[in-house]
């Protein structure tokens, strides 16, 4: 069993810069009382249980860099006792290693354009890291170029129990020629939608934009043809959840200008007015959220699939993956999703945009 | 010294006094105020200088320096009269440096792959593993080019075992070409002799912290603990040398008005003041969460002052049994740390270790492995 032998885990120290820990281990409700993003908090949960699940120790560390070597690595060495297995907790900035254990990267912050470009980066400055990584969690990433390119071992850990409450409010979609700033402003005026509005509607489709989609011409043109195409079928509704920021503090506001900017550069034209069948989640949606209508999950690229259960992807009749027609789909990462939702993924080419369109929007902006 | 390099030393080209040339990049010195890498630069130089059997040049931006000029600065301990002299008189009378000749960086290279044999110096790797205590264009200064630049070099040298078991945890393929370089501690000979004839600093008692005030250097600890009920009714000050660095905005105004009459914020002081600071201090403390080497812990050592350190990277390594150790992350630890040290006899006995370990680095340690490499 995946960790049965214990599991020693780096805690990325930016998001804990403001931490008061009594030392440098640390156990999982320790971590959990410190002030964490949502993500790092589900990673971290998901870690204690599933730990906890196969009858291992589990000991998070805070610095791990510290122990480089003699005393140091061994009054570690010597607290962790027999735990073989050491996973870093990555926000894309750094990735640790610990000498002596085999070690295992679990980037739980694909969602965010910024993280993923600077796991990028790292992976370009310090390319001897990726291949001592024996197994990445909930992530199929591929590292160097050419023969030099290195996938360590997917392996899927995923949320079993209810994953979180609704947390949810509803926004109209709509956008005008004034900016993106007065468009927002005019959704704040507007406020939120009744919930119970999603329940007019027999078929949904619910796509939950991530930070790493919205920054995707192809991606964004691809919805703006979602939306486009159900202004002739009022009787469906297309659910967009606008995409988190990394921070632990995100507002309305900005998530719907990062949506729309996106739509706005990248998918062509729109209308003008108030959509009814296009309405913005402003957070993922709880499975109690979802509305008891025929619904289709389409899952852009670094959705954050493994915080919400099997169970819940089961409320779908149709799970589609979005990937660039230029690119495969790797066959681990297929597998992986297909295990995580309980059925094959559906894949949804993406073409790139026209010329006109990538060189920025119909000329909003 | 070690047997290998007595070995090493008697090789038949050093016999004949063909000395082997070597270039050494000297950009730090260039420096107006000369602390961290430009005094290791000066220290490096010295040593080899000392040493006497290397043909030493310098350069800077691959632009020869005059010999004299470089010798003129490490007697006047500043790069101010270089670099001017660099600006004023480059373009009629510089000349491009020897590429020719191994060429030693001391820090990171700027460019990499100029002269067939290169070396450089790894300070630390806390810009690719704690890149969050670091100013964005510092990472990228020190990270976009570390590979190239290690690829590039014939041998690695590494300011301490801990920066060498942190490069090489990052960078396997580098571990056969990295050898250690340890700095050493010299004060200029007069200091001795005119603290002695001032008065002891009218400070009370106090312990000493060393270094630029910045996240990494862990301050907020000491912070902390100052507010715990064994510390607060403590006379014991803690007197802070170093500048304001970077990314603390905050930390100085958010001091209590308790916290504050507890420290002192020397701001830069000259390396005398520095020097009278750690001599009249009962220890000193080294909050640290990461070092490369950590040399105002050796400056403590050798002139007799144990220092109560985070157990953390090359600490140990450098203060051996001179030193009580804790977690950095924990004040309870640290507060204990510091009752250690504190107490009378456990701070005599500490002290008969600073001075024994302190002579374990040398200039002649410092210079042996670049001696080596030019041999072999």
């Amino acid at each position: 069993m995946l960790f049965d032998k214990g599991l020693a885990v780096s805690l990325p120290a930016r998001e804990l810069a403001e931490a008061t820990p009594e030392g440098a281990l640390l156990d999982a409700e320790a971590v959990l009382r410190q002030r964490l993003s949502s993500g790092l908090r589900a990673a971290v949960q998901l870690l204690r249980d599933h730990v906890e699940a196969v009858g291992g120790r589990l000991v998070f560390i805070l610095r791990s860099e510290i122990f480089t070597h003699g005393e140091a690595l061994a009054w570690l060495n010597a607290r962790l006792g027999e735990v073989e297995d050491h996973l870093s907790l990555s926000d894309g900035v750094v990735v640790h290693l610990l000498p002596g254990r085999r070690n295992h990267l679990f980037f739980y912050r694909s969602s965010q354009a910024e993280a993923v470009a600077a796991l990028r980066r790292l992976a370009m400055r310090a390319p001897e890291l990726a291949p001592q990584l024996v197994s990445q969690v909930n992530s199929c990433l591929g590292f160097g170029e050419g023969k030099a390119k290195y996938t360590p071992r997917p392996v899927l850990l995923q949320a079993t129990g209810q994953a979180f409450a609704g947390m949810a409010s509803f926004r109209e979609f709509y956008f005008n020629d004034c900016g993106i700033e007065d468009s927002v402003a005019r959704n704040e005026l507007a406020g939120d939608l009744p919930a119970d509005k999603l329940a007019l509607y027999g078929e949904v489709t619910y796509i939950p934009v991530t930070g790493v989609a919205a920054a995707d011409p192809a991606f964004n043109l691809y919805v703006a043809q979602r939306i486009r195409a159900v202004l002739r079928t009022p009787e469906r509704l297309l659910l967009l959840g606008a995409p988190l920021a990394a921070g632990k503090e995100d507002t309305v506001p900005r998530m719907l200008t990062r949506l729309l900017r996106g739509l706005l550069e990248h998918g062509g034209v729109l209308p003008r007015a108030v959509l009814g069948n296009v309405i913005i989640a402003t957070a993922l949606l709880a499975p109690a959220d979802l509305p008891d209508a025929k619904l289709e999950l389409v899952i852009p690229e670094g959705f954050e699939f493994w915080r919400l259960p099997r169970a819940y992807y089961s409320r779908f009749s149709r799970i589609s993956v979005t990937v660039p027609r230029h690119r495969a789909m790797p066959p681990e990462l297929q597998a992986m999703l297909t295990t995580a939702f309980g059925a094959r993924p559906q894949i949804e080419r993406l073409d790139p945009p026209p010329r006109s369109a990538r060189a920025g929007s119909d000329g909003d902006e | 010294m070690s047997k290998t390099k007595r070995r090493t030393l008697k090789t038949p080209a050093i016999a004949r006094g063909a000395k082997p040339r070597l270039t050494v990049d000297v950009g730090p010195l260039l420096e107006t105020f000369w602390t961290g890498i430009p005094v290791f630069t000066r220290r490096l130089v010295q040593a080899l200088l000392a040493d006497g059997r290397v043909d030493l040049s310098y350069c800077f931006n691959l632009t020869e320096l005059p010999a004299a000029k470089v010798h003129a600065a490490l007697t006047m301990g500043t790069g101010a009269f270089l670099r001017n002299h660099y600006e004023a008189h480059a373009y009629a009378s510089y000349r491009p440096a020897d590429t020719s000749a191994p060429l030693l960086y001391p820090s990171n290279k700027k460019v990499a792959g100029v002269s067939p044999r290169e070396a450089s110096v790894v300070h630390d790797i806390s810009t690719l593993v704690m890149p969050e205590n670091h100013e964005t264009a510092n990472v990228d200064h020190h990270m976009d080019s570390l590979a190239q630049e290690l690829a590039s070099d014939e041998l690695v040298l590494c300011a301490s075992e801990a920066t060498q078991a942190a490069l090489t945890t990052y960078f396997p393929s580098v571990a056969a070409k990295t050898r250690i370089m340890y700095q050493y501690v010299d004060w200029p000979e007069g200091f001795a002799l005119m603290d002695h004839n001032l008065p002891r600093p009218e400070l009370g008692r106090y312990a000493v912290v060393v270094g630029t005030i910045e996240p990494r250097k862990n301050l907020s600890i000491l912070l902390h603990a100052l507010s715990l009920p064994e510390l607060r009714e403590s006379d014991l000050k803690f007197v802070i040398i170093g500048k304001v660095g970077w990314l603390v905005e905050g930390f100085l105004e958010a001091l209590t008005l308790a916290q504050r009459e507890r420290l002192i914020f020397t701001g830069f002081v000259s390396e005398f003041v520095k020097y009278r600071l750690i001599a009249h201090a009962e220890f000193m403390v080294f909050p640290s969460l990461y070092e490369g080497f950590g040399i105002p812990a050796l400056e403590a050592l050798s002139l007799g002052k144990p220092v109560l350190a985070a157990r953390t990277s090359s600490f140990p390594e450098v203060i051996g049994k001179a030193g009580v150790y804790f977690d950095p992350l924990s004040v309870t630890e640290f507060a204990a740390a510091l009752a250690e040290i504190e107490a009378p006899a456990r701070l005599v006995e500490l002290t008969t270790h600073t001075r024994v370990q302190a002579a374990q680095f040398t200039p002649a340690r410092m210079a042996s492995p670049v001696l080596e490499w030019l041999v072999a």
